[in-house]
């Protein structure tokens, strides 16, 4: 049975959790907002504004909306994405520089975890009672529905391939070592599908264009995000930097687990470094496309990735 | 002449004549059979159906065995009884409505019930429903087929009778269940009643005695031709607790007469009163854990009934049956032969859950219960020929002497998949026809969901049990049709979690999208149980805890909103949480646990189902089961935004908080479902000790963790980093000390908006999703003939 050591309650208010992933996502995110700038032609935020605006939401007041239907609900209800990405990243082994936590740190309780902040932002905008939250309520669902078929598909192939023909590997610790070891997944030409199948995941849990959908300025109003202000808001923006940076740490850990040297400081400026290429691809995609309609977006979104996936678990399994 | 010639000419007609006569009994019975479905004269009726019935015990002759013999004059001699005694209710009806149309009998038996009661014992003694007489002749003919080698006439004969099932289950209909328009009634005298009344009395001692009702028949055939030798003993082992409640229900039924709280406060003390009888029992680990939950969760619906029905009628009427139908259950689960198991199960998914689930009375309830008890019969038409099968090949009643016995001879395996497709029945896996195969959602709260709850999981318990007996038996070379058998059922499980969740993204009703995803959960007992690995069958079974657990406080909800607001529709809720808001925690609870969410339970039961799965190689199954859970979410969200929150809406304005005896065993309940999420451990100490029992690795776990090679969990420490997480954005809130302001909803300006307009109702909710889901679901109903929108409403 796994005690809460020192080091553990470390790694998870500090570092590779809490406090350093915090930070980390919040200047990814300002990254991102800046390439995005740049692509456009303009200046941009400078890099730590998303910082900024968190304590800025620290001394504004909170409003709460009479028409709220459960008062409770609607404070608490940012809690659960909170928490569930920072277990998520927690959990999460980064190669060379931080194991995971051996027990528990698993590809199963990471789907759970990972569905975390849909569900928050679900319960907030329904107990909110607001109209525009329900319309993206809905949209969320519809969107998470589809999405998730694909990431389910693209982890059972990633199980597969760790489990080199005998059985699935469900630890991340495992799969990280198997990829140390017999190079990176998406060196494999088997996997390529799967890895662009997790990349338009990615971007549909993030809710970039082209999935700017449920938290759409224009229609929505930010849709289940209309009512919060103050803390529950920056809990919400903490989060979301959390998910940036949790979604980013399981590609690595799924297809580029590769290590840069021995040392601990190595490794982890090339985890940042790869973090950093990979917000800048993102963005180069925020950029430059447009936004889908909503079942425009659950078309796509229910034919190319899945069948994508489909493709790599066919050739993990028969090739 | 040539004598050869002329021998060979003879056999060749006796030959054909025999043919020539099963062909005439055949046309015969079908044609009485239709006859009497349509004939508007009860005496007709009752006299078209005898006549059908004996043509086709007749084939009984054929046979040429001395065990047929008997079980021939058994079965006739109990026919003829019934139809006795039912035409002569028949006639004392007749004088009450004036003429012998079943249209002027409408709903006479509720006006003069004891004038009509043998007509309905009778009926229902006549589809060979225990614990009449007929229900043994009827095993013993079924017995006698299999004994010469006719599984398969046999398995046509108990399937043909179906067509009379469903002639006796109209009479039930017109005369029993429909309302009564005449004017006031008197019943009738004692003295006039008796000689139907002993008649009664003659077929329930012998359903009660068979042993001995026998033993005449047996003489006779003893007399005619050789004595029986193969009589199978057909002795029911009563176990304590089950005794125990068909006593204490016909108590109830006397005493509960006073009033709705004696009689549900009584009902739930009998069952708790019962549990300590469970330790007298030899039943193992696996059966008295089962039993002891069946008499729990009837302890805490007893008490949920004391609210629910108070505005119902004749309550004492509902409590009897319930509590008849949970003994029936507890003998399946602790009898330890094969045949009272099926005697147990006829109590069970009989007349007696019939007439508790058609206890509103009115005309779609009844309907839909019909529905239900017909599909039901068809499964018990199964069982009973596999039982009479396995009964044939290893000569013992026991479980474990039939293991020891077990062989695999192809009727073998034609029973064990019988078996299995009768237990899947009971399941109601591959949910095409929810309406046929699940239990109706007129029915009261209580009582669907319990059923959901804990009568379905007989289906997965005997599976289980029955594998393994098969199990015992199989040497490596003849393996394969159990292996077959086991890998079609997990298939199944898959396909049905899939089905039935995207059924309930379309439904509106709160009460039919709980049924649908009862299919759906069972579906992951199923999954799990059919892989028949520890870790297979440990999550299937913790599943099996905790889906009793969730899904009935699920219902429990949906039953204390249907009392507070009076609709089952969806879009007809809205803003509930405001007005109940422990309703609606107890309910967030139980969405948590069915959609899987860590901490709370589902979740690690899931997780194991999951693993097993990927470790037994079946991919495309993890990935169904997966996907199902999403669906499930996405459902339930639908069901949380439109009832519970969301704008209020005009029809919830007067609700009111449920009341305490509600609410008691929703608490309990939901408490239950946080608590074995956190510590699965509780639960599956005793799923370690079935595994041995079934000689199966125990897993290896603590209070909190399962780990079974290389995959392990621990709940407590991913709660205690959750909890971790909640202090620190507790935290977070409150050194944050700024003033709070209320406001409205920002409507972009908008001022006249109705809360109805605001309202995003449940049907609109996921259309896209839906358009999908719709239009594969249009394609199986073409197939499956399900006509208008049944799933829909």
């Amino acid at each position: 049975m796994i005690t809460l050591s020192v080091s553990s309650v470390f790694a998870y208010l500090l570092f590779p959790g809490g406090l350093f992933a915090v930070l980390f996502g919040l200047l990814l995110l300002s990254m991102e907002r800046i390439t995005v700038a740049r692509f456009q032609g303009r200046v941009g935020p400078p890099i730590y504004q998303n910082i900024f605006d968190i304590i800025k939401l620290r001394i504004k007041e909170v409003l709460i909306p009479e028409d709220v239907t459960n008062k409770l609900m609607f404070c608490i209800a940012p809690v659960f994405g909170f928490v569930g990405m920072m277990t998520a990243i927690f959990i999460l082994p980064v190669s060379g520089v931080y194991g995971g936590t051996g027990a528990s740190s698993d590809l199963i309780v990471l789907i759970y975890l990972m569905a975390l902040p849909a569900v928050s932002h679900i319960l907030g905008g329904s107990a909110s009672g607001s109209t525009y939250a329900a319309i993206s309520v809905s949209r969320e669902v519809i969107l998470m529905f589809a999405y998730e078929i694909s990431f389910i598909i693209v982890l059972f192939t990633v199980a597969l391939a760790a489990g080199a023909g005998e059985g699935a590997l469900f630890s991340l610790k495992g799969i990280v070592d198997y990829q140390v070891i017999h190079g990176s997944f998406i060196t494999d030409i088997k996997m390529i599908p799967a890895f662009l199948a997790f990349v338009i995941f990615m971007l549909a849990t993030l809710e970039v264009p082209p999935f700017h959908i449920a938290e759409n300025d224009g229609d929505v109003m930010k849709g289940y995000l209309m009512e919060y202000s103050g803390m529950p808001l920056a809990l919400f923006e903490i989060t979301h930097a959390l998910k940036l940076v949790v979604l980013i740490t399981v590609l690595q850990v799924f297809f580029m687990p590769g290590i840069a040297g021995a040392g601990i400081i190595v490794n982890l400026l090339w985890f940042i470094g790869k973090s950093a290429s990979v917000v800048v691809c993102i963005a180069f995609i925020h950029a430059s496309m447009p936004s889908f309609r909503v079942d425009q977006a659950f078309k796509f979104l229910m034919i190319v990735p899945i069948l994508l996936s489909l493709m790599s678990l066919g050739m993990v399994l028969f090739l | 002449m040539n004598t050869a010639a002329l021998n060979e000419a003879t056999a060749l007609i006796q030959g054909h004549s025999a043919e020539a006569l099963h062909i005439i009994c055949t046309i015969v019975f079908v044609y009485c059979g239709v006859r009497a479905l349509f004939h508007r004269e009860l005496k007709k009726v009752l006299i078209y159906s005898l006549v059908g019935l004996v043509v086709d015990i007749r084939s009984l002759l054929t046979l040429d065995s001395s065990l047929a013999l008997a079980s021939f004059f058994f079965h006739v001699f109990n026919f003829v009884i019934i139809v006795g005694m039912m035409l002569i209710t028949a006639k004392l009806l007749r004088e009450k409505a004036g003429s012998d149309k079943l249209d002027d009998m409408r709903g006479l038996g509720r006006a003069i019930p004891r004038t009509a009661i043998p007509l309905a014992a009778g009926l229902f003694a006549m589809m060979g429903l225990p614990p009449f007489s007929a229900f043994f002749s009827k095993y013993l003919m079924i017995a006698a087929f299999i004994d010469s080698g006719n599984v398969i006439s046999s398995v046509l004969l108990a399937g043909g009778e179906v067509l009379y099932f469903l002639v006796f289950i109209r009479v039930i209909r017109i005369v029993f269940l429909d309302k009564y328009r005449g004017e006031a009634l008197v019943d009738r005298k004692l003295k006039d009643l008796k000689p139907a009344y002993i008649l009664l009395c003659f077929i329930t001692i012998g359903g009660l005695l068979p042993t001995i009702a026998v033993q005449p028949f047996v003489a006779a055939a003893g007399l005619m031709g050789s004595p029986v030798t193969d009589l199978p003993p057909m002795g029911i082992s009563w176990p304590m607790s089950a005794l125990f409640l068909t006593i204490g229900a016909a108590v109830v039924y006397f005493v509960g007469q006073k009033s709705n709280k004696t009689a549900g406060l009584l009902s739930s003390l009998l069952c708790l009163l019962a549990m300590p009888t469970l330790f007298f029992s030899d039943a193992g680990t696996y059966g008295i854990s089962f039993a002891f939950l069946i008499l729990f969760m009837g302890t805490l619906q007893f008490i949920y009934s004391v609210s629910y029905m108070e505005h119902s009628h004749k309550q004492y009427r509902f409590y009897t049956f319930f509590l008849l139908m949970i003994a029936g259950l507890l003998g399946v689960s602790l009898t330890g032969e094969i045949f009272s198991m099926f005697f147990f199960w006829e109590i069970m998914s009989g007349w007696i859950m019939y007439l508790a689930l058609a206890h509103e009375d009115d005309g779609f309830s009844v309907q839909e219960a019909t529905k239900y008890f017909t599909f039901n019969y068809l499964g018990a038409a199964f069982l009973l020929v596999a039982v009479a099968v396995m009964y044939n090949e290893t000569g013992h009643w026991n479980y474990s002497d039939m293991a020891a016995n077990f062989q695999y001879t192809q009727p073998a395996a034609i029973a064990v998949l019988l078996l299995t497709l009768s237990f899947l029945m009971k399941a109601a896996q591959l949910p095409f026809r929810i309406d046929y195969q699940m239990h109706p959602k007129p029915a009261p709260t209580p009582i669907s969901g319990y059923i959901s709850s804990t009568v379905l999981k007989s289906g997965p318990f005997m599976m289980v049990k029955i594998f393994f007996l098969a199990t015992a038996g199989v040497t490596a070379t003849t393996l394969f049709p159990l292996e077959l058998i086991m890998h079609v059922s997990g298939w199944i499980g898959a396909v049905t979690i899939i089905i039935a969740a995207s059924f309930a993204m379309l439904t509106n009703s709160m009460k039919r999208l709980l049924i649908f995803h009862t299919v759906s959960q069972l579906g992951y007992v199923v999954v799990g149980c059919s892989l028949m690995t520890s870790m297979g069958l440990a999550g299937g079974l913790l599943h099996f805890v905790n889906h009793m657990f969730f899904k009935n406080l699920l219902f429990l909800c949906a039953g204390a909103v249907f009392i507070a607001t009076g609709t089952d529709k969806m879009d007809k809720l809205g803003g509930l949480a405001r007005k109940m808001p422990i309703t609606f925690i107890c309910f967030m609870i139980g969405v948590l646990s069915i959609a899987g969410v860590p901490l709370y339970s589902g979740f690690v039961s899931k997780w194991m189902i999951y693993h097993a799965v990927m470790e037994s190689g079946y991919i495309g199954i993890a990935i169904l089961a997966l996907f199902g859970s999403v669906l499930t979410l996405a459902s339930f969200i639908k069901f949380m935004h439109s009832a519970y929150l969301g704008q209020m809406q005009d029809s919830v304005k007067n609700a009111k908080e449920a009341s305490w005896y509600m609410l008691l065993p929703m608490s309990i309940l939901a408490g239950l479902s946080v608590l074995l999420g956190v510590f699965p451990g509780l639960a599956l100490t005793p799923v370690n000790s079935m595994l041995a029992e079934f000689n199966l690795l125990p897993l290896d776990i603590t209070l909190s963790s399962v780990s079974h090679g290389a995959d392990s969990i621990n709940m407590l420490f991913i709660a205690s980093i959750l909890l971790l997480g909640m202090a620190l954005a507790a935290l977070v809130y409150l050194l944050t000390k700024t003033k709070t302001r209320k406001t409205h909803v920002f409507v972009c300006g908008v001022g006249d908006l109705t809360a109805k307009e605001s309202y995003v109702s449940s049907v609109n909710f996921y259309e896209d999703a839906k358009a999908i889901i719709k239009g594969s679901v249009r394609i199986t109903k073409k197939i499956i003939g399900l006509k208008g929108d049944y799933i829909e409403r």
